[in-house]
């Protein structure tokens, strides 16, 4: 399990489930800010390109592609919010790879947030966190991912939620589906916060 | 970790399998630098892996052009092409028809390896986008547990066979050409006759010449189902045609015969493919598909030439033997097919079912069209499909060319569950086949020959016109709209009632993206005629002229005239007029809304064009065995380092007469790929002439194939095996250089450029 690559975190906007999409924010407002990033390298990986998929429901929503893994104001399962995944080998350990999915989910937040251009029409609610691995055969939909995993989960939540006592809640009922975890606290920590304790 | 090899294991069909082995081994060698740039491109190419936008390195950011920073900038996957860039991935789906069990497949590989979504393109193929190369064994392992295979999906192949999605279903089709089309497909894919082509060879099948169906106009071969009576039976066979295709200069296809019966439809296939490798152009790639060959020659020596060919052929039990079993190949529907019955259904059905619900010619039953936006499904909607298919009409379904996906077999009682689950899954919208589902090839958004932004355009036409739909005159939702982002005709917009492809335009010294508008195309009787083209617009105000030119023909149409006798009698001078209306830039300075690029804000460049791989890489034949010969060695050793003395021997005998039956090809064509005629061949063409010879080892090389061949009495023992291996790396080395010096001195040729 310390090998597993395709791990990935969202947070969702606050009033996720709000209309179709989640929010009122039409998604292809992020095309300009996702390809300004680029521009300015503002968040890390080496980002590629914008991917625009605002026309599917409930889907990947806009997509802003790095090497590594890929950053998207994301709207599966009709629940809008900010994640990152990764792709391809980054850094060694499962641990770390948990905690820089995170680190880098939250600099998007982070950014979304202070985004002169979307009027702070996004926010997010910090009190959940989902970590979720695209990996059938390594991180299948089952009770056992969870305890492989519980280590680096547990050492994330710790960080990010000190002293918390957090529920985890699986998500995705049937096997075929990638395996997803829900983290909620009582906490509401601000993402500037967040951030602050993921900081290496 | 768990590997998926180990894990599907006998899962996978042996023969798919292999293959996937090598071209892993394949992507290693190339990784270590072992295999020349082009033969590798052309390799995954055949494989479906194809390049993406930007996998030269470079990008402009909207404001200056920049160099991707890739860690192994040297490293590539053939010319111009970073290795770690993410590329596309074409998994071919033959005449569009797939299982519950593939769509899950498919949902479980869009999220793990692309970026969360399927692609349905205009060829019933399926597309995942930004996959690494180090994935695409992986994920070809697992299609071939589910029986479907990448190879031949694109380089210079037999392409996907596409076919109508109604046959079987139609109510109007002459009889089911869904088993000849899975028969033509099975028969080509691999086939040694069609692995020496200049460019791609598209084919396609169709129940009727009436409606739209195959589109067998503008394919290089393209069948229409007829019978005939002969001796008092009915006779199954194909009106064929040939030549056809769309690309910059459309060319509609030639009749060839008017009548081809059902057992000669493989040879002559396999006869056109000889002739096609052949006599086809290889050096210049903007002339190489068949449609100029056909137009160098003339159909009459083309056919001629392909009738001769056609009596060469041994004969081969594949020609005829699924006829038999083509009445059996039939679909199962699930449920009984049975009336809607007047139940409660749901507010929006009835418009639903106006536009995507198609009543079967057998009795009860409905194919259902699920309407995917820009060819676009989430691996979530994926697999509500392939739900839907599981609880209403079974493995029914099919990828259509129009980027939709239908459902065959359809109880019309369980119609409105059906659109509750569709609706469900963000998959209820209406209007399928009129002017709000709009096809789009995918354009500056990944292909590296993209102009504008095909899909950018498609989505605000598809939006707006949706949030107007139930207002349009029946005259115009029934219009269809086709976009590419570039004159090769991805989207299909020669055959579209409104047509745009990609073009740019200097305004005051700047670039400022465009659309080229084709007006009447013709969609049915099989792509019966292609628009034409009437001038530029703006890509930012093509709206504006959907809008102006819907009006026109519905303010000026006589009685029911079509749209293609609307833009007929009107003429081309008159609706340049209307177009000019729409051309008009702004300075920049003064508004910059038009100097980008629908959904993306980036100041338009054409900076970002790249070399398409369409047209694949032209590798000599030659090169593609001497590869194969060097991987049977390698698996050769390696086998032998697993104590499998036996099968190492064996398969360095083989690598060695794989090697000298692509060296014997180059001077017999026809060479049968059997030990002893191998060899005698070899023997008498290349040893006994001396081609073979090296200039200081003689004809040393040659006598290992000899002196292994005529062992037959052998005791298989490690060293024997090892020294075999090692003279089987010398034999395919020797190969190589006897190759070089055939070229040099005119012995041979070679169509790579």
């Amino acid at each position: 399990m310390d090998d597993l690559q395709r791990i990935g975190v969202k947070l969702l906007c606050r009033n996720a489930e709000q209309g179709e999409s989640g929010g009122t924010l039409p998604l292809v407002d992020v095309i300009p800010v996702f390809h300004r990033w680029i521009q300015q390298a503002a968040v890390p990986d080496l980002l590629i390109d914008v991917a625009d998929y605002s026309h599917v429901k409930s889907g990947p929503g806009v997509l802003l592609v790095g090497y590594e893994g890929i950053y998207a104001l994301d709207e599966t399962d009709g629940l809008r919010g900010v994640t990152y995944y990764f792709r391809r080998p980054a850094i060694e350990g499962v641990a770390h790879r948990v905690h820089l999915a995170a680190q880098r989910a939250l600099a998007a937040c982070s950014l979304l947030e202070s985004e002169a251009s979307l009027a702070s029409e996004l926010r997010f609610d910090t009190s959940a966190i989902e970590i979720y691995c695209n990996d059938r055969l390594n991180a299948p939909n089952e009770p056992g991912t969870l305890e492989a995993l519980a280590p680096a989960i547990e050492g994330l939540v710790s960080r990010l939620y000190p002293g918390a006592v957090p529920q985890l809640e699986r998500r995705g009922a049937q096997s075929r589906e990638r395996f997803s975890l829900v983290v909620r606290t009582e906490d509401s920590p601000g993402i500037e916060t967040l951030l602050e304790r993921v900081a290496n | 970790m768990k590997t998926w090899k180990e894990e599907l294991g006998a899962a996978i069909p042996e023969d798919l399998g292999k293959e996937i082995d090598q071209f892993e081994g394949q992507i290693e060698l190339k990784r270590q630098g072992k295999i020349d740039d082009k033969l590798f491109a052309e390799t995954r190419l055949r494989r479906g892996a194809y390049g993406q936008r930007y996998d030269n390195g470079q990008r402009h950011d909207g404001v200056t052009e920049k160099q991707l920073p890739y860690e192994r900038q040297a490293l590539t996957k053939g010319p111009d092409t970073v290795w770690d860039a993410p590329g596309m991935q074409r998994i071919k789906i033959p005449f569009g028809g797939l299982s519950a069990e593939q769509m899950e497949s498919l949902a479980d590989l869009c999220e793990e390896y692309s970026d969360g979504i399927c692609h349905v393109t205009t060829r019933q193929d399926f597309q995942l986008h930004f996959v690494h190369l180090e994935d695409t064994p992986d994920l070809m392992r697992r299609l071939a547990a589910v029986g479907i295979t990448t190879r031949e999906a694109c380089g210079n192949t037999v392409r996907n066979i596409t076919a109508c999605p109604l046959s079987g279903v139609c109510r109007d089709e002459t009889f089911d050409v869904t088993p000849y089309a899975r028969a033509t497909a099975d028969f080509l894919l691999g086939h040694d006759d069609a692995q020496d082509f200049g460019r791609k060879f598209k084919v396609a099948f169709s129940g009727c010449e009436q409606h739209a169906c195959g589109l067998v106009s503008m394919h290089d071969l393209g069948f229409i189902a007829r019978t005939r009576t002969v001796d008092g039976k009915p006779v199954r066979g194909f009106e064929t045609y040939v030549g056809g295709g769309l690309g910059t200069v459309p060319y509609k296809a030639k009749l060839f015969d008017d009548f081809v019966p059902e057992d000669e439809i493989l040879p002559l296939a396999q006869a056109m493919s000889r002739v096609f490798a052949r006599l086809g152009e290889k050096k210049n790639r903007a002339r190489a598909r068949i449609k100029f060959l056909i137009a160098k020659l003339g159909i009459d020596e083309f056919k001629r030439l392909v009738a001769e060919e056609r009596t060469k052929l041994p004969a081969d039990d594949r020609w005829s033997s699924y006829i038999d079993g083509v009445a059996a190949q039939g679909e199962s529907p699930l449920k009984e097919g049975t009336a809607l019955n007047g139940a409660a259904v749901p507010e929006e059905f009835a418009a639903w079912r106006e536009t995507n619900v198609y009543r079967q010619r057998q009795d009860g039953y409905a194919v259902v069209t699920v309407s995917l936006p820009l060819g676009d499904a989430t691996a979530a909607q994926m697999r509500a499909i392939a739900d839907i298919a599981r609880r209403y009409c079974g493995d029914n379904i099919r990828a259509t060319v129009e980027q939709n996906i239908v459902l065959r077999w359809v109880s019309e009682t369980d119609l409105p569950e059906v659109y509750r689950a569709l609706e469900a899954a963000g998959l209820g919208a209406p209007g399928a086949g009129t002017i709000v589902d709009v096809t789009a090839c995918p354009g500056t958004d990944t292909c590296k020959l993209g102009i504008a932004s095909s899909r950018g355009l498609a989505g605000e036409l598809s939006e707006r016109l949706a949030a107007k739909s139930q207002e349009l005159d029946q005259a115009i939702r029934d219009l269809r709209i086709k976009v590419s982002g570039c004159f090769n005709s991805c989207g299909q917009h020669h055959i579209s009632d409104l047509g745009f492809y990609g073009v740019s335009r200097k305004v005051g010294g700047t670039t400022v993206p465009h659309f080229q508008v084709i007006l009447g195309g013709k969609w049915q009787e099989n792509a019966g005629s292609y628009g034409l083209a009437i001038g530029a617009v703006p890509s930012k105000r093509v709206p504006e002229f959907v809008t102006a030119i819907s009006d026109r023909y519905l303010r000026e149409r006589e009685k029911e005239e079509s749209f293609q006798d609307f833009v007929q009698r009107v003429g081309k001078k008159e609706l340049r007029k209307l177009v000019d209306e729409f051309t008009t830039v702004p300075a920049y300075e003064e508004d910059k809304t038009l100097y980008s690029d629908w959904r993306d804000p980036r100041e338009f460049t054409l900076s970002d064009l790249g070399v398409g791989e369409c047209a694949g890489e032209v590798v000599d034949r030659i090169d593609f065995d001497l590869q194969k010969a060097e991987q049977e060695a390698f698996d050769a050793q390696l086998l032998l380092d697993d104590g499998d003395v036996r099968g190492a021997d064996e398969l360095a005998y083989r690598a060695m007469l794989t090697a000298a039956h692509g060296l014997v090809r180059l001077l017999f064509y026809d060479a049968p790929d059997r030990p002893d005629a191998i060899v005698s061949e070899f023997r008498t063409r290349l040893y006994d002439t001396q081609i073979f010879w090296d200039k200081y080892a003689g004809g040393k090389f040659a006598g290992y194939l000899f002196h292994r061949h005529d062992d037959r009495d052998r005791t298989f023992t490690a060293e024997a095996a090892h020294h075999l291996v090692e003279e089987a790396n010398l034999f395919i080395e020797a190969a190589h250089s006897c190759h070089a010096r055939m070229l040099e001195t005119g012995v041979a040729t070679s169509g790579a450029v």
